[in-house]
């Protein structure tokens, strides 16, 4: 398949990136691995008249900032997330999840702020439309949703980032810059949950760096992908827990249940959380909270996958992380040892 | 519009006159002639196209060109000296890894950056490298077999030092 023409620019700095961005309007998009856009632009997802291409940027490295948060650069690769050992020692969930993402050759390219930014997935819309569905579904500016036929004008498509999920429930931030200057928004506010709007990018913004606030790094945290082959693959259903549990009684003073994967934006489950603070978590609790997360979480079908299967794997999967997070030190095995033997 | 670029191929340094929309697999195949790098899916998920670029392997159709400007690229071509081959290649053979062969230039590079990261790598460790390659003959079982052997056989060809 082939890449439309388009063309190429390559600023040397991210405000020269966000300037020709605003100079050139709605028909310039950034790229920074090109390992989501580059096959949406094959089959004409995505369509751009320009490329900004950001691969002349290094990306500053991941540190500890004065107030002891984690700044991380947006083009840092998944890559070097996953084997960072300021990551793995500061949010350990983090580098688990870009290790799952995609095989080693998609995160040795893929960008930290693009995987924030990926496009939209369903079963219709990241194929080539050349040759089925005459008719564009509403993604790409027609009149029909071919998952929801009777949904209303609304695009059904679901935000599969893994690492997304897992920076709600540590709290982050980003840094976004546009020509004016830059702002600041948490993560949770980045998603609007609408697929065919589903970021509150701005067309000429771009983000520049993720903080992790110091609160997160006192948290038990633990992250599970549940994906059919175990490689390589998007997830059906992921789960990113994080609980702070204090003191000598060892309750629960916050909590953070986030579902990825099912719907138009990660999905947090408020109700559950509060359910957890303020008590001691153990098996019995796990079981029942796990419960109230499915049944609080809004599953969309998506993949071949019908809802109560999924609102299953939420379940079974909000579980065996709740359960993973009261194990004790030394049994602690992580997500990423577990299914290691797949 | 047309730009000028050097991409250095297995210590080969090949100017090219190339639009900005030419994939690096496009560039390798169709411009510069080595055609061990295959084309699949096109899209990023088959892993036959995979190339090392600066020694990490990476996805050759979902790259473009123009970005690999002055830097080491290695394909299938480069491992080989002439009719000796590396020691993963040799494995492979032995293991009887190839079938069809289309996903072999992709596993092995796969393969050997891995061995290069990982000279004595596990069971686990080879099915996570290789998760990116997809193979539709082999089964796979001899293909892990055959990157055990590399890995466990004394292997001074892997050793990026002196293979250059």
């Amino acid at each position: 398949m082939n890449l439309p023409e388009f063309e190429y620019k390559t600023p040397t700095s991210k405000k020269e990136a966000v300037d020709l961005q605003s100079e050139l309007g709605e028909d310039a998009i950034l790229s920074a691995g090109g390992t989501d856009l580059i096959p949406n632009l094959k089959n004409g997802t995505i369509k751009a008249k320009t490329l900004i291409s950001l691969s002349r940027l290094s990306a500053e490295k991941e540190h500890l900032t004065e107030d002891g948060s984690l700044k991380l650069d947006a083009l840092t690769t998944l890559s070097e997330i996953a084997e960072s050992s300021l990551i793995k020692a500061t949010a350990p969930t983090l580098a688990d999840a870009a290790f799952h993402v995609g095989g080693q050759q998609i995160r040795n390219r893929a960008s930290l702020g693009g995987n924030l930014c990926q496009e939209m997935r369903c079963l219709y819309l990241n194929q080539s439309h050349r040759f089925q569905f005459i008719e564009p579904c509403y993604k790409r500016d027609g009149d029909c949703c071919y998952p929801y036929p009777t949904g209303g004008k609304s695009c059904r498509s679901v935000f599969m980032s893994d690492i997304a999920p897992v920076l709600i429930s540590l709290g982050a931030e980003l840094m976004i810059l546009n020509s004016t200057g830059q702002r600041v928004v948490e993560i949770e506010d980045f998603y609007t949950g609408d697929g065919l709007q589903p970021l509150t990018l701005g067309p000429t913004e771009m983000i520049t760096a993720i903080l992790i606030p110091p609160e997160s790094h006192r948290m038990e945290c633990h992250f599970v992908k549940a994906t059919p082959r175990g490689g390589l693959e998007f997830a059906m259903v992921s789960v990113a827990t994080a609980l702070i549990i204090d003191g000598p009684d060892k309750k629960c003073s916050k909590a953070r249940i986030v579902i990825g994967s099912v719907n138009t934006r990660p999905l947090r489950a408020f109700q559950a959380e509060q359910e957890i603070v303020g008590h001691k978590l153990n098996e019995a609790l796990a079981v029942k909270i796990a419960l109230e997360v499915a049944r609080e979480v809004k599953v969309l079908p998506h993949h071949g996958y019908s809802k109560g299967y999924l609102q299953q794997l939420v379940e079974v999967h909000t579980k065996r992380s709740l359960l993973a997070l009261i194990r004790p030190p030394g049994e602690k095995a992580t997500h990423q040892s577990e299914d290691k033997g797949v | 519009m047309k730009q000028a670029l050097e991409l250095k191929i297995n210590g080969e340094t090949h100017d090219l006159l190339l639009t900005p929309n030419v994939t690096l697999l496009e560039a390798i195949r169709d411009h510069v002639g080595l055609w061990g790098t295959k084309a699949g899916c096109g899209m990023g998920t088959c892993g036959a196209c995979t190339v090392l670029l600066e020694e990490k392997p990476i996805l050759s159709c979902i790259t473009l060109a123009v970005e690999c400007h002055g830097k080491e690229i290695t394909t299938i071509e480069g491992l080989s000296e002439g009719v000796a081959l590396s020691s993963l290649q040799e494995a492979f053979v032995r293991a009887g890894a190839v079938q069809c062969g289309y996903c072999s230039p992709g596993m092995i590079l796969s393969g050997t950056a891995l061995l290069r990261k990982n000279p004595r790598p596990t069971v686990a460790d080879i099915k996570k490298a290789l998760e990116g390659n997809l193979c539709r003959c082999t089964g796979y079982n001899t293909i892990i077999d055959a990157v055990l052997d590399a890995g466990t056989a004394s292997s001074p060809q892997l050793d990026q030092g002196e293979k250059k």
